[in-house]
């Protein structure tokens, strides 16, 4: 059962490459066969990426057999000479996992060689799967690049686990700055995972609150507390209750009441979205994406009284403190294709690939990443918050005639 | 003068040939990419690729290509259990007629023996099973995965009854219906049989009775070899050559093979690339220039160029004759240019402005001879008439000097550097 027929779950070293590419100022140096790089800069150019600041060294087979590490050396030298960057991230490749290269021993002895401040990741690939990449990233980054100062400022907040692999995760950031800000009137300062220079992320230990949105960023969200005191907390804003729980929660950690006018409108939307009509109730539903985005839409549908048949994880769950029991991950592709394959007149709500794989009878809505076959706007719905309750709940309407018209 | 480049009369092979410390955007093609182009284009047959997840997250792409993903219990203990395992679904779910198995990096560093396994794999279920080797610390070549991919083939072959068909190796064949060689050919009253590597697997097994194979891509040079090898098929060797005479030489030797007269036709067109190098001579004489890849052999144009009276400056290469080519001698006669295996657009754009070329030819950034594509659509005399008209088109420099302005060259500098 180890064949793989569609997408394979990406792996750490993939995640590292997402997280570490956001940034402006850094450049990411892969000591590894170019081509690998070539490939990566292909592939990530479409999730936004700064693919301009990947670089190579390249590899001979001497440097493999005989673990000469002279050829980084160089890199690094010419790297901070030619391009001054602030920070270089060095990525080994797997190659040189599997020899054992000490990519951080040269990094330790090469930092007084040059002016950048050298970060090395030691996975090349055999970590796991994203999910630990991300996991492992994150708290790397936060440890690396938080500054110093510990002063938190008034009503503004981080957002910890963002991601550029993420599906819709530009309109949910934007959906969640739109809450705080119109039930808090707090700013943003620093984003994990997406932030756009180096220096942007010496704010993280500055804000009153850390909003934690993934699980795997749940690791670098206590390092901030226990080295700046930041409270945080975890809780991805799916549907109207996640979000008036979200928002009930920061209010508490913020010290401030939330805004009566989006409290009274949330409400509202709750009492609304429970008269949806009973015939509208016998909708199944299976739900395939990451863990935080499956889950959160879950508890909203199952609090509209719809029936998840199937909760499928894309990635392992070794990274996510205490995952609910109702989750589960396919450790093989054949058992996952099996389940999509049985899933009939079902509102499936999945990434493109798993969409792919079920029956044409099922109707569809991708929420997840992989989605390359998906278009996203800046004026697109999020997936987060109020909008993106509403989004999920009008889709829903939409296709619940169709799938109860084929039931009958 | 940078690290990146040494003079060409201090090489003595491929691996004093200077490389970048590092490579940006734009970095060569892993060789699993191009041994992917060509196993795709063989019909009825599907891909397995071995590798660990990122390799197959990047090659991903059409119904005939699966993976087996390797993670570090497989580095461990060897991916025998888990190839089989995957390659019994294979077959059970898709039934293909023939698999080319595709080991990565991590599997040729483990030392995996998936040759003996293909071989199990064969035997065991009746199709033919070839392994394409595509371990990039090994070149800086993609081409090397084409190379590969095509040698592979052999393996799908079986021993046929001799007629007299003619096998074209390196291209497919609507692309080969186009050039010159093929209107010989027709005018002849040849018909090529199977063209590699735009075959089926069915095709590709009657490929041994072939009288002749004429390659017309030096990547399908490997398979032609293996061909000569097993099955004792001769072979012409038409790859593209800038030499009016060599060009005229392979021909000769085609029909020599094929017991026919050479019609008229290939004389009048030796007599037309001739005439068109003649028509620029002058014009190119004194002309100073970069070249990078091109369709030609590097060393082999270089050379012709050089007798021209045309002056190389640079050579962007990782190819090395050897000290004794012809070619080579030819080109250290003339001139002592500068030699790198790649450049950076940085220094490139250093050595521009110091040494200040007149014509940039080949790669990316050049005129005057199209990239080296894997089967040209120019074959013969044609191939040289291109490449001469498009040299003569800018020998003034004009164009180029306009693109590299001072003030683009700051600007392109300045967005890849940080303050």
């Amino acid at each position: 059962m180890s064949l793989i027929r569609f997408n394979p779950t990406p792996s750490d070293r993939m995640a590292a490459l997402w997280l570490m590419l956001t940034f402006e100022d850094a450049v990411v140096l892969e000591y590894g066969p170019m081509g690998t790089t070539c490939f990566a800069e292909r592939a990530l150019k479409g999730m936004g990426l700064k693919v301009n600041r990947l670089f190579s060294t390249h590899l001979s087979e001497d440097d493999v057999v005989m673990g000469d590490v002279t050829r980084l050396e160089k890199a690094l030298i010419e790297i901070d000479r030619d391009l001054q960057p602030k920070v270089i991230f060095v990525v080994p490749s797997a190659i040189l996992t599997v020899t054992g290269a000490d990519i951080a021993g040269v990094c330790h002895y090469m930092q007084l060689e040059v002016n950048a401040k050298l970060i090395a990741y030691d996975g090349g690939g055999f970590k796991g799967d994203y999910s630990t990449g991300l996991s492992d990233v994150y708290t790397l980054l936060t440890k690396e690049l938080a500054g110093r100062e510990s002063t938190p400022v008034p009503s503004t907040y981080n957002i910890l686990g963002a991601c550029a692999y993420a599906y819709k995760i530009q309109p949910d950031l934007q959906e969640l700055e739109h809450l705080m800000d119109s039930t808090f009137g707090a700013k943003r300062l620093a984003t994990l995972g997406l932030c756009d220079s180096t220096q942007d992320m010496k704010a993280l230990g500055q804000a009153s609150v850390n909003l934690v949105i993934r699980a795997e960023a749940l690791p670098a969200a206590k390092w901030l507390k226990e080295n700046f005191g930041t409270e945080y907390i975890y809780s991805a804003p799916y549907g109207y209750l996640g979000t008036l729980h979200f928002l009930e929660a920061v209010g508490t950690a913020l010290g401030k009441e939330p805004d009566a006018n989006v409290m009274e409108m949330l409400k509202g939307k709750i009492n609304a979205a429970q008269n949806i009509p009973t015939s509208g109730k016998k909708m199944r539903v299976s739900i395939v994406g990451d863990y935080d985005v499956a889950v959160g839409i879950y508890g909203f549908l199952k609090s509209l009284g719809l029936k998840t048949e199937h909760l499928i994880c894309n990635h392992s769950l070794g990274r996510i403190p205490q995952p609910t029991e109702d989750i589960l991950f396919y450790q093989t592709e054949r058992e996952r294709i099996t389940v999509l394959q049985g899933l009939h007149n079902q509102w499936v709500l999945a990434d493109d690939v798993s969409l792919s794989i079920c029956p044409a009878d099922n109707a569809r809505l991708c929420i997840s990443a992989p989605a390359a076959d998906q278009v996203e706007t800046e004026e697109s719905s999020p997936l987060m918050g109020i909008r993106g309750a509403d989004f999920i709940l009008e889709r829903q309407r939409n296709e619940k005639d169709i799938l109860l018209s084929a039931l009958i | 003068m940078t690290s990146q480049v040494k003079k060409l009369r201090d090489i003595s092979s491929a691996r004093n040939i200077p490389a970048p410390s590092y490579h940006g955007a734009g970095c060569a093609h892993c060789p699993l990419h191009t041994a992917r182009k060509i196993t795709k284009r063989i019909k009825d047959s599907v891909t397995l690729v071995l590798g660990i997840a990122e390799c197959a997250c990047y090659v991903k792409g059409g119904d005939t290509l699966f993976n087996v993903v390797l993670d570090w219990h497989d580095v461990t203990f060897g991916c025998k259990d888990k190839l089989a395992a995957a390659f019994d679904e294979l077959m059970q779910e898709y039934e293909p007629k023939a698999v080319f198995i595709i080991t990565t990096c991590v599997p040729e560093i483990t030392g995996d023996d998936v040759d003996s396994l293909a071989a199990v794999f064969q035997s065991q279920y009746g199709i033919a099973v070839a392994v394409v080797h595509t371990e990039h610390f090994k070149t800086v070549q993609e081409s090397a995965g084409v190379q590969n991919a095509m040698g592979a083939c052999i393996e799908m072959m079986k021993v046929t009854e001799k007629d007299a068909s003619v096998n074209i190796l390196g291209q497919g064949q609507q692309d080969f219906l186009d050039t010159e060689l093929s209107g010989v050919l027709k005018a002849v009253g040849v018909e090529p049989g199977i063209y590699i590597p735009d075959c089926s697997v069915a095709e590709l097994a009657r490929a041994s009775k072939a009288k002749l194979n004429i390659v017309v891509d030096a990547n399908a040079l490997l398979l032609a070899q293996k061909m000569e090898q097993r099955f004792h098929i001769p072979y012409v060797s038409f790859e593209a050559c800038i030499s009016p005479q060599g060009t005229l030489e392979a021909y000769r030797h085609l029909f020599c093979r094929l017991e026919k007269p050479m019609p008229e036709m290939v004389i009048t067109a030796y007599e037309k690339a001739r005439k068109a190098i003649l028509d620029i001579e002058k014009t190119v004489s004194g002309t100073s220039y970069f070249c990078e890849r091109t369709q030609f052999p590097t060393f082999a144009l270089n050379a012709f160029l050089c007798e021209l009276g045309m002056m190389p400056q640079l050579i962007v290469t990782p190819e090395f004759p050897g000290r004794d080519s012809a070619d080579l001698m030819t080109v250290l006669q003339y001139s002592d240019p500068y030699i790198a295996q790649r450049i950076s657009q940085e220094t490139m754009q250093a050595l521009q402005d110091e040494l200040k070329p007149d014509m940039l030819i080949g790669g990316r950034r050049g005129n005057g001879g199209s990239r080296r594509r894997y089967g040209s659509k120019r074959i013969g005399f044609d191939a040289i008439i291109e490449f001469v008209s498009s040299i003569s088109g800018n020998q003034s420099g004009a164009e180029i000097k306009k693109r590299h302005s001072p003030d683009a060259r700051s600007k392109r500098r300045e967005g890849r550097r940080f303050s």
